[in-house]
């Protein structure tokens, strides 16, 4: 092959294979074109289902929503406006799809729109440019429009439809063509037919609705003037009764034949006191008028009920007056609640007088209030006072330093949903400086919304009570600043057990009590201190539930260490307060006796240091006497044998008798030392014996002593057992009785000693009477203490009744002496039975 | 463990749209739905799709992507309002998002995405991925995800698109929208698995134009020439044609390996244009300089031959096992511009039925966009001009 020929065939193939593509375009070309007219048949389908949809749309806003978003899906645009106007009635309506919402609501606002579509022609499809689309702010965004307005005179429908692409999305969508002009067309066409169909459809609707609400109405008039409680009656022009109801007869007991045909009052009695209601009623009716009378009717039976009537009288479409409707009701059960309301009402305004309380009440139509004399009293409201200025002749009379916050409380209940408000504050009535203390209660009668209709208020002046309670308050203070400074601890508790009060001096030893105050005493055993139980709690509670079963003062020590580390030792008073069986209050006094169980021990270490002391000096004493008694005796003997010596000088035995009584005197003495000393020493031991026999045997020993004979005697009452100490009786006995002995007036002829015994229920008194020398007045107080002798006529010691004296004490009893001198003395010993 | 249900609809009113795919889809499961997947036609406003969304799940996910068209359950349709929503319960799921992912960074961008997911949880098995449908760099998205999970996870979903004008597409993830963005869902059940075919059907003819000069996924000359005069004078078309006129007739197809070619049913894969800057091409792949481009013709016949081919391979494939979820991608060049509505219909219906259990159609999410993602010869591979099937069973 030639280089001519190849090159030939190169570029012939070079054609051809640009044929076969080419080929191949024009093939898909025709396939587009296809493919256009099948998308032009789904666009009609579009339409036929917007016609479909539209005519089972029921509402003009479904419909229009319905028309914008078929303009999108017909045009193949982004966004879509639907205008509607009625220019007669003033209607417009808009509908968007494809807007923002924020252009949605300033669309439906924006006259410019609505203009906008004003101005293009009818019938003809506008096609949009960006330029005529900015006259509209709400449409400046967009780049292209369709736009085509159609109208109907008759109906006087004026609709605007507009399809728009905005500038960011042109290049997705397709240019209006001669097919999407044409399905606009029949659209916007369709569409006002549609609207039209469904206003007409719409207005029928609602006269149908309207026919069928009336129908439905009068059926529900005709049910409830039949069955309603009130009565009906349906008269004629000239009131001759032509239908009641079953209320109205039974009602007045009036068959209906007695009924139908007569005028009300040819049958229906009404009382004497009805007459001038009466006398308005005629003379409403005689002038066609509607009236409201209540009158005192009496049923067939005579008996009388209080009668609401209103009559209505009822005229044709031409003016005619055809009918009276007059409905009546029973209302004697409402008249004699309302009769027994002001009744009560009439009460209520005579306690609020007799308990000096201000009312007032103010009506929010009217802006009036009204008030009682007490209130005038009390704000000093002069009479002149217009009812609709009260409220700023209020406000003036509250003291200035409550009256912000007064007005503010009044109007935040007001602006509120409460219904009654109470609250306190001071007042300065008018001209005056006084202040006074007022305790309001606002009550509001509200719509069912909250809105005030009437508020209504009482004043009642608290001065009295306010100061009174200041007193008290001032009195409370004072008290429990006393119990504060009280030096003792002191809590009290309440009739349930609650801590009440603790005073500041416990506090100073146990601070963790504070947090104590308004618990309940058991709740108190419960509590833990670092994990263990209160100190002394469990004790105190115990004790106070003793002192409660037991209705009477408690005392118990305890012990506590104070935040310093000191022991503090207490003695606890519980004291339960009762009146009537009822209890009041507990108060729990604690003294500090940390001082005195010192003392107390030092005390009881000082006796027993004595104790100690005292009986080494009675073993001492003991000892003494005793080992002198022995010598003593042993002199007491050679005195004897000197005596029985015979031939003995006189002045010898003058000095031996000497020597012989000084002998007997310090015997005395020692036995009297010994027997003090016994009586220190040993124990007292109770034994049963008989007194007389004792007695007589004390009487046998000093029978002799006397130079002349005494008279001795015992009494009792027939029983001389007794329960006492034996020896001591015996030692005390024999001192008593020797001393009438020794004591005795040598003057007289008759001296005696009279014992007595005599008992009680509780004691035996021995008596020991003499008529001896008797004791100077003088030397009464003296004659028991140790070593006293009160009279020169006898020798002794001393310690006689010093001994008698300390015997009764160790025996529990007394000695009591009453003496005369030159008369005689009376001994009275008494014990307590044992 | 992840439960699928699906809804579709035409409605204007985008509010009104997504309340009844919610309400058809969940009825009283509303409030368990976790994840949403929207596919909605570009005369849907987005952002209200979100956001009605939100108001009605608000403990769900939300992401959408745009499209020309939807398949569902309940059929095919193709306008400017059309939305389809798989929603799905259970939590064995995370997402990923780019707002700005470009031919130049798709690489990139992808890896951050894949390590999103890693971070989130573990045992990913399976990637949902919508990107942007202009100027992307697909191959360099799959190597991407692949650099982190390996190639033996399945990468499937589509490219969002426009009505085939090439002027913008949406996606919308976190709440937000999109023009350049993308999202991917790591689903990470166990007991799901996945099986991905694609098909188109497209015979390729006459001489091939030989790239030579190209930068990455832009061809800069075809036979020595400016690409994109080149293209056009091939095409016939006018030299004030953009993409929107070139997309139905200029499907570029490159030659496969005979082991691949014979899987595929075709020696050819195919690629679309859908931006162009000047005489410079931005391609859906990396396009290597000496690479053959043929133009092709659409086969009905062989579409359809092709199409059974397909599911009966996955259905074979799933030994009698029924899906419990299809996501479906198909070009829009294979939707109303090329094929008719009826055609359309039956080739839909006839790529269904064979999935239906008890005459039930499983969950069902489909969109017309730009490319499809599936795997071809056991590799994650980007297609144009097909139909791809992304079949999901329980093991």
């Amino acid at each position: 092959m030639n280089t001519n020929n190849a090159i030939g065939l190169q570029q012939a193939y070079e054609q051809l294979q640009l044929r076969v593509t080419r080929f191949s375009a024009t093939e898909q070309k025709l396939i587009a074109a296809q493919d256009r007219l099948d998308h032009e048949l789904t666009l009609y389908k579009r339409l036929s289902n917007f016609n479909s949809k539209a005519l089972q749309s029921s509402s003009i806003e479904h419909l229009g929503q319905l028309a914008v978003e078929t303009i999108v899906d017909l045009l193949e645009v982004e966004a879509a406006v639907v205008v509607l106007m009625e220019p007669e009635t003033g209607i417009r309506k808009l509908f968007t799809e494809g807007l923002s919402s924020q252009l949605t609501k300033s669309a439906k606002k924006s006259a410019a729109l609505f203009h906008f579509f004003r101005q293009h022609p009818p019938f003809s499809i506008s096609l949009l440019e960006e330029s005529q689309l900015e006259q509209v702010t709400e449409l400046e965004a967009y780049e292209k429009g369709a736009l085509i307005v159609v109208e109907d005179a008759l109906a006087g429908i004026h609709i605007g439809c507009l399809g728009l692409v905005s500038k960011l999305k042109s290049p997705l969508y397709s240019s209006l063509n001669p097919t999407l002009e044409t399905l606009f067309q029949i659209f916007s066409q369709q569409f006002l037919a549609l609207t039209i169909r469904l206003q007409q459809h719409l207005k029928i609707q609602h006269q149908l609705d309207e026919i069928n609400k009336s129908k439905m109405e009068l059926t529900k008039l005709s049910l409830i003037a039949k069955k309603i409680n009130n009565n009906v009656i349906i008269a004629n022009n000239q009131g001759e009764i032509e239908w009641v109801n079953d209320s109205f007869v039974k009602t007045t007991g009036y068959k209906r034949k007695e009924i139908i045909g007569k005028k009300p009052k040819d049958f229906l009695k009404r009382a004497p006191q009805s007459e001038s209601e009466h006398k308005r009623l005629v003379e409403a009716l005689r002038d066609k008028k509607n009236v409201a009378v209540e009158l005192i009717n009496y049923t067939k039976n005579g008996k009388p009920y209080h009668n609401q009537i209103e009559i209505i009288p009822v005229f044709d479409p031409f003016g005619n007056h055809i009918n009276f409707i007059s409905v009546q009701k029973d209302v004697t059960k409402e008249v004699n609640a309302r009769n027994e309301i002001l009744r009560i009402n009439k009460r209520f305004e005579t306690i609020a007088e007799k308990a000096q309380i201000g009312i007032w009440e103010w009506e929010a139509e009217s802006q009036k209030t009204q008030w009682n004399s007490i209130l005038e009293q009390q704000l000093r409201i002069p009479r002149s006072l217009d009812p609709v200025d009260f409220y700023p002749f209020w406000k003036n009379c509250v003291h200035a330093e409550d009256h912000h916050a007064t007005i503010e409380r009044l109007h935040n209940f007001m602006r509120s949903n409460e219904s009654h408000l109470e609250y306190e504050y001071r007042i300065q009535p008018r001209n005056t400086k006084e202040t006074r203390y007022v305790k309001t209660l606002l009550i509001a009668e509200r719509t069912a919304e909250g809105k005030i209709v009437k508020l209504i208020g009482s004043n009642l002046d608290i001065t009295e009570k306010h100061e009174a309670e200041m007193q008290l308050d001032a009195l409370k203070k004072y008290y429990e600043s006393l119990f504060n400074h009280s030096p003792s601890q002191k809590i009290v508790l309440d009739k349930n057990l609650n801590v009440a009060f603790i005073n500041e001096s416990l506090l100073k030893i146990q601070p963790e009590w504070e947090s104590f105050i308004g618990k309940n005493i058991s709740e108190l055993i419960q509590l833990r201190l670092k994990r263990h139980p209160l100190k002394n709690m469990r004790r105190m509670a115990q004790k106070v539930s003793d002192a409660i079963d037991l209705k009477k003062l408690i005392h118990y020590t305890d012990v506590v260490t104070t935040p310093s580390h000191k022991t503090c030792y207490r003695l606890i008073d519980v004291f339960p307060y009762f009146i009537e069986d009822q209890l009041q209050y507990v108060i729990i006094n604690g003294v500090d006796i940390s001082e005195l169980k010192k003392t107390q021990k030092t005390i009881v270490s000082k006796n027993q240091e004595l104790q100690k002391l005292n009986n080494e000096l009675d073993n001492f004493v003991y000892r003494v006497s005793h080992d002198l008694r022995a010598p003593l005796l042993s002199i007491k003997g050679l005195v004897n044998l000197i005596f029985a010596t015979e031939n003995l000088e006189p002045n010898l035995k003058e000095y031996v008798q000497l020597i012989d009584f000084s002998v007997a005197r310090l015997d005395d003495t020692i036995q009297e030392i010994l027997e003090f000393s016994r009586n220190a020493r040993l124990d007292v031991t109770y034994e049963h014996f008989n007194l007389k026999e004792m007695i007589h045997g004390i009487f046998e020993d000093l029978k002799y002593v006397s130079d002349v004979q005494m008279e001795m005697t015992f009494q009792d009452n027939g029983n001389a057992w007794i329960t006492s100490d034996r020896y001591r009786m015996a030692t005390l006995l024999k001192n008593i009785i020797g001393n009438a002995v020794k004591y005795r007036n040598r003057n007289l002829s008759n001296p005696f000693v009279r014992c007595k015994l005599t008992e009680t229920n509780q004691k035996i008194i021995i008596e020991v009477e003499d008529n001896g020398e008797g004791i100077a007045p003088e030397h009464l107080p003296k004659i028991f203490r140790m070593f006293f002798r009160g009279s020169n006529s006898a020798v002794g010691t001393g310690l006689g009744l010093y001994i008698c004296k300390e015997i009764t004490q160790k025996l529990d009893g007394a000695l009591d002496v009453y003496s005369e001198l030159g008369k005689g003395s009376r001994f009275f010993i008494t014990l307590n039975k044992k | 463990m992840l439960q699928f249900y699906s809804a579709s609809t035409r409605i204007v009113n985008t509010k009104r749209s997504v309340t009844e795919c919610l309400e058809i889809a969940l009825g009283e499961q509303l409030n368990e739905a976790s994840l949403l997947i929207f596919n909605a036609s570009v005369g849907h406003d987005f952002q209200d799709l979100i956001e009605q969304a939100h108001e009605m799940a608000p403990k769900a996910q939300i992401v959408a992507a745009s499209c020309c068209g939807v398949v569902g359950r309940e059929g095919v349709s193709e306008s400017m309002k059309d939305m389809a929503l798989m929603a799905i319960t259970g939590d064995e799921f995370v997402i990923s998002g780019s707002s700005s992912i470009y031919g130049h960074n798709s690489y990139n961008e992808c890896v951050k995405m894949a390590k999103a997911l890693q971070a989130q949880k573990a045992g990913i098995n399976m990637i949902y991925f919508i990107a942007s449908g202009i100027d992307i760099n697909n191959s360099e998205c799959i190597r991407g995800f692949e650099s982190v999970f390996g190639e033996e996870v399945t990468v499937f979903g589509a490219t969002t698109s426009d009505n085939m004008k090439g002027y913008v597409s949406f996606q919308a993830f976190e709440q937000k929208v999109t023009e350049h963005g993308a999202f991917a869902i790591g689903f990470c059940d166990p007991s799901l698995t996945i099986d991905t075919q694609a098909t188109h059907g497209f015979i390729a003819i006459g001489e091939p134009m030989t790239v030579t000069k190209s930068n990455g996924h832009i061809i800069e000359e075809l036979n020595g020439k400016p690409a994109w005069s080149t293209f056009l004078e091939r095409l016939g078309l006018p030299k004030d044609a953009d993409c929107g006129h070139t997309i139905p007739v200029g499907a570029l197809a490159e030659l496969l390996p005979p082991e691949v070619a014979e899987e595929y049913g075709n020696q050819h894969i195919l690629r679309v244009v859908t931006k162009h800057e000047g005489e410079h091409i931005y391609y859906a792949t990396t396009c290597e300089e000496g690479t053959n481009l043929w133009f092709t013709i659409r086969d009905e016949e062989l579409i359809f031959k092709e199409m059974d081919r397909m599911v009966a391979a996955l259905s074979h494939r799933a030994s009698g096992k029924k899906p419990v979820a299809v996501f479906h991608a198909d070009c829009l060049a294979r939707g109303r511009y090329l094929t008719n509505r009826v055609l359309k219909e039956e080739l839909v219906y006839q790529m269904q039925t064979p999935f239906y259990s008890d005459a039930v159609c499983p969950p069902w999410l489909g969109m017309y966009g730009f490319g499809e993602f599936a795997r071809l010869h056991g590799k994650n591979t980007y297609h144009n001009y097909t139909t791809a099937l992304y079949v999901i069973y329980r093991k």
